[in-house]
């Protein structure tokens, strides 16, 4: 059945609908929120850092890592790892209080993680390091870069440990100054 | 919070939401529009909704749905919208049905029935513009609007009656 009102109604509605003749904008942002607006559903935009920190940690097990540098590796280096993101001034950590780890701070954390046994070695990445293994891992999300600065991806010591020796490095750890967050890696790293 | 942040986590997949936003934002601020009566808040109402569905493009499970899953956003937003305007203290922007412009696009008939669009419950708007503009089904319409077809067929049975009631008030 086709009432007048009705094709008078479709009329109407297709008639008044067409004076929208554009749609919303939705451009890209140009500042640096572009990395934590990529992980949208965390409860809260943690940070830069946590992100690509976990971004990171996630491939990292996908592709094999470069050899690490290791102090006399003469056993079989153990296959566990843990990372100690450090503080960038983006981070929401209350203990990072938004200012970069110090050099002061970079070296007390190497110095203990020098002296405690359970370490097997640890590596230092840097920023820019960090930085451009970021542009190498994702090279097809030109979104994704454009909005990326070198300070944005934190540096982190990489540290190679046995998985019983993690709880109490991680313990050992967090009372450090500088240190945004400890990732210990729940799948074992090929031996290098 | 070691255990989320080392979680995978799939990324959005870009080119099929760029190409949802190009061929749909169109057609759907025009449904905003239709159920909010002014051009501003349709676009604003559309542009969450596509910012929303981002958020959640990776868990999306069945990508044919991604429309329909579209649709209804832009239509709770809209309802949310109407509802705030029921508030103290937050105009009502100058609705198309009645403004100078509209005049000049419509003629008597067709404006007296946008008026009268505008007189229903949202619930009835939304049901005659998911049927007669965007011409779904009942069954689409009642998914859209997440009632059951019987609702969907009754609703638009009474809009229609109540439209007709406000174009030809009783003597």
């Amino acid at each position: 059945m086709t009432h007048p009102l009705e094709s008078l109604l479709r009329e109407t509605l297709t008639t008044t609908a067409q004076s929208i003749t554009t749609p919303p904008p939705l451009p890209t942002p140009t500042h640096r929120r572009t990395l934590p607006r990529l992980s949208l559903s965390f409860p809260h935009p943690l940070t830069a850092a946590l992100i690509s920190a976990a971004l990171i940690a996630t491939v990292f097990q996908v592709v094999k890592p470069a050899p690490l540098p290791t102090e006399a590796a003469t056993s079989p280096p153990p296959p566990y790892q843990l990372t100690a993101y450090l503080c960038v001034s983006t981070s929401s950590q209350p203990s990072c209080a938004g200012k970069n780890t110090t050099p002061a701070q970079r070296q007390a954390i190497a110095d203990l993680l020098t002296s405690l046994p359970e370490v097997h070695s640890f590596h230092y990445e840097s920023q820019p390091e960090a930085y451009t293994r970021f542009h190498t891992l994702f090279p097809h999300t030109p979104t994704l870069l454009s909005g990326l600065r070198p300070g944005d991806i934190p540096d982190s010591f990489r540290i190679r440990t046995t998985p019983t020796a993690i709880p109490y490095l991680t313990t050992a750890l967090t009372p450090l100054p500088g240190i945004d967050t400890l990732v210990p890696d729940p799948t074992p790293q090929p031996p290098t | 919070m070691t255990a989320d942040t080392t979680a995978p986590r799939r990324r959005p997949d870009e080119a099929s939401f760029a190409a949802l936003y190009r061929e749909h934002s169109l057609g759907l601020t025009r449904l905003a529009f239709l159920m909010l009566g002014d051009r501003e808040s349709a676009q604003d109402v559309v542009q969450e909704a596509f910012l929303g569905l981002y958020k959640r493009w990776p868990s999306l499970r069945d990508p044919t749905k991604a429309l329909s899953y579209a649709r209804s956003s832009v239509l709770n937003r809209c309802r949310s919208v109407l509802r705030k305007r029921r508030l103290p203290f937050f105009p009502t922007p100058e609705l198309f049905a009645f403004s100078a412009e509209s005049e000049a696009l419509l003629d008597e008939s067709r404006r007296e029935v946008l008026k009268a669009l505008h007189n229903l419950p949202p619930r009835q708007r939304e049901a005659l513009i998911l049927r007669y503009f965007l011409d779904l089904s009942e069954a689409e319409t009642a998914t859209t609007m997440n009632i059951t077809r019987g609702t969907a067929k009754s609703t638009v049975s009474r809009a229609l009656t109540a439209l007709s009631h406000h174009l030809e008030p009783p003597q």
